[in-house]
């Protein structure tokens, strides 16, 4: 008789390759087969991974298509199971998983259209935190301001890709209307995605307002993000841009 | 050993009450069904905020609240996650739920989780196992437990003990209380060939704090048929009837409408929990034990 631990390794193994030796040989044999049996189990494990993976990436579903997108769900669930009960992380390796993928080759932009999209459900699920900016702002001296290192929403992530990520990832939302066509050469995409009053949002930016808002992230004072912001982008309108951030409530403190 | 329920903000009423599902959040919130308690998967708030925890703060002043857990994997042979326990500790101490419940089920091994309830082995090993979880669970949490009874597709050959009696004698000897699923019992029964009605008429009065309601579907194979526990559906007639024998005896229990996937509007599963509360008021006159 196996102990309790073998049988669960067992069962494991099989629902990982769907082979039912050994594993069948435990199950009682009683009017349905132990096949059809364990076959219950193993479709509810990859049909519940498969509908996560489809919940999280609308778009990647929209590109590559069902049948497609079913064979990478189920090769990702073999491959990268989960690690945690919490299946709201289960899509963190997915963008990596399409770039790394074999079969995906012609398809170079899926993996930064994917990192859209899983950015998108870590800002849904990120800690919240009121912005406090205004107030204090207002009682510091205007000449302190370089030395200040502000502090972004928990929520934001900043991306960059070498293909307009942004723009195929619009095109491929449920509802869109119009040109589905993205010329690959429009040139790369830097995007700011967040979590705000209005929802998540998912916002173009400027090589200049990239990098202010990186450099913010880092935790470099003001001056030395405006400097490398300037010098990417010597037009960048940098007063404007901060209270825009502020505004919407990108940038929530200072210290 | 067993621990008192901490005495939470709004103990969980003996009355019916629905799962909030994040697809209802915003009919919830703005026509606050007349139902008595709602029930949430504790693993969705796990996160360190947004929505999912924002809505849970609105509702708790209105509804008691209870936490079901898919995930914690009590009769996996890995360790229990720390982390998971951790998280979960949080929520229960911000939260106070009147009621916090896990399954006889396991759903990892090998540091690898399945997310399906997968069945023990109903052998000495497996209670004993079992039963050291629940108290390690429970000593952690600060709290007492409610196990679920499973929905099984299959049986073990080593299998020795009934499940009602493996579910019951861990409740004996971990202090933990039953959350009795009768559509899981409905559908396990006609899976094994087994007596529904034998079944829920075994668990003593007093273990049993809580009740879930669910649909199934069914598989047809050439061999034979299956249900499945797809909560995806109205309640079965023949759950209902079982339902109607339960309350009968026990008396008055706080009820669940369970249905997780295929959603309907909030209207359609409000009228399932109005349903469970009539009939919690015409047959559930028994005396509390």
């Amino acid at each position: 008789m196996p102990s309790l631990r073998d049988l669960q390794l067992g069962l494991l193994d099989y629902l990982r390759t769907g082979r039912p030796e050994p594993v069948a040989a435990a199950v009682r044999p009683a009017g349905l087969a132990p096949e059809r049996r364990l076959q219950i189990h193993r479709n509810n494990v990859l049909g519940s991974l498969r509908q996560a993976l489809t919940d999280c990436f609308p778009a990647i579903l929209a590109l590559v298509g069902d049948e497609f997108f079913a064979y990478l769900a189920y090769d990702y669930a073999v491959h990268h199971p989960p690690a945690e009960a919490n299946l709201n992380r289960y899509g963190a390796g997915f963008p990596d998983f399409l770039g790394n993928h074999a079969r995906l080759a012609e398809l170079p932009y899926l993996r930064d259209v994917a990192a859209l999209e899983w950015a998108r459900q870590e800002a849904y699920h990120a800690a919240d935190r009121p912005s406090a900016v205004l107030g204090r702002l207002a009682a510091t001296d205007a000449d302190r301001f370089g030395e200040l290192v502000f502090l972004l929403h928990p929520s934001v992530r900043l991306l960059r890709s070498v293909y307009p990520a942004l723009r195929i990832w619009e095109v491929n939302q449920p509802g869109h209307e119009g040109d589905q066509a993205v010329n690959l050469d429009e040139g790369p995409s830097r995007t700011l995605v967040a979590r705000l009053e209005a929802g998540i949002v998912c916002v173009a930016l400027s090589a200049g307002e990239f990098l202010l808002l990186s450099e913010i992230a880092a935790g470099r004072p003001f001056q030395a993000a405006s400097d490398a912001a300037l010098a990417a982008q010597p037009r960048f309108q940098l007063a404007e841009s901060l209270q825009r951030w502020i505004g919407l409530g990108v940038i929530v403190d200072f210290s | 050993m067993t621990r008192s329920s901490a005495q939470s903000a709004q103990s969980i009423p003996a009355n019916a009450g629905i799962g909030l599902r994040a697809e209802h959040y915003q009919d919830v919130m703005d026509t606050r069904p007349a139902v008595g308690w709602l029930e949430v998967h504790s693993e969705n708030y796990f996160g360190a905020g947004g929505r999912p925890l924002r809505v849970l703060e609105r509702l708790r002043g209105d509804y008691p609240l209870s936490f079901h857990g898919v995930g914690l994997s009590l009769g996996s042979t890995d360790p229990l996650s720390a982390e998971h326990l951790r998280r979960l500790r949080e929520l229960i101490n911000r939260f106070e739920p009147g009621l916090v419940s896990e399954h006889l089920a396991w759903t990892s091994a090998g540091g690898i989780h399945l997310n399906d309830l997968l069945p023990l082995p109903y052998t000495e090993e497996a209670l004993t196992h079992f039963v050291s979880r629940v108290v390690q669970a429970q000593d952690y949490l600060g709290r007492r437990l409610l196990i679920e009874n499973p929905s099984t597709y299959l049986t073990f050959v080593e299998s020795r003990i009934p499940e009602h009696e493996f579910l019951i004698e861990v409740a004996h000897r971990s202090g933990c209380g039953i959350l009795l699923d009768v559509n899981n019992v409905f559908v396990s029964a006609r899976n094994h060939g087994l007596d529904a009605a034998a079944y829920l008429d075994s668990i003593p009065a007093g273990l049993v704090e809580e009740i879930h309601l669910a649909g199934h579907v069914r598989n047809r194979f050439e061999d034979g048929e299956i249900l499945i526990d797809s909560h995806s559906r109205p309640v079965a007639a023949e759950v209902w009837r079982l339902y109607g024998r339960i309350v009968t005896r026990l008396g008055r229990r706080p009820t669940l409408i369970e249905w997780d996937a295929d959603l309907p509007p909030l209207d359609v599963l409000v009228g399932e929990a109005d349903r469970a509360e009539r009939i919690l008021v015409e047959h559930g006159h028994a005396l509390a034990s």
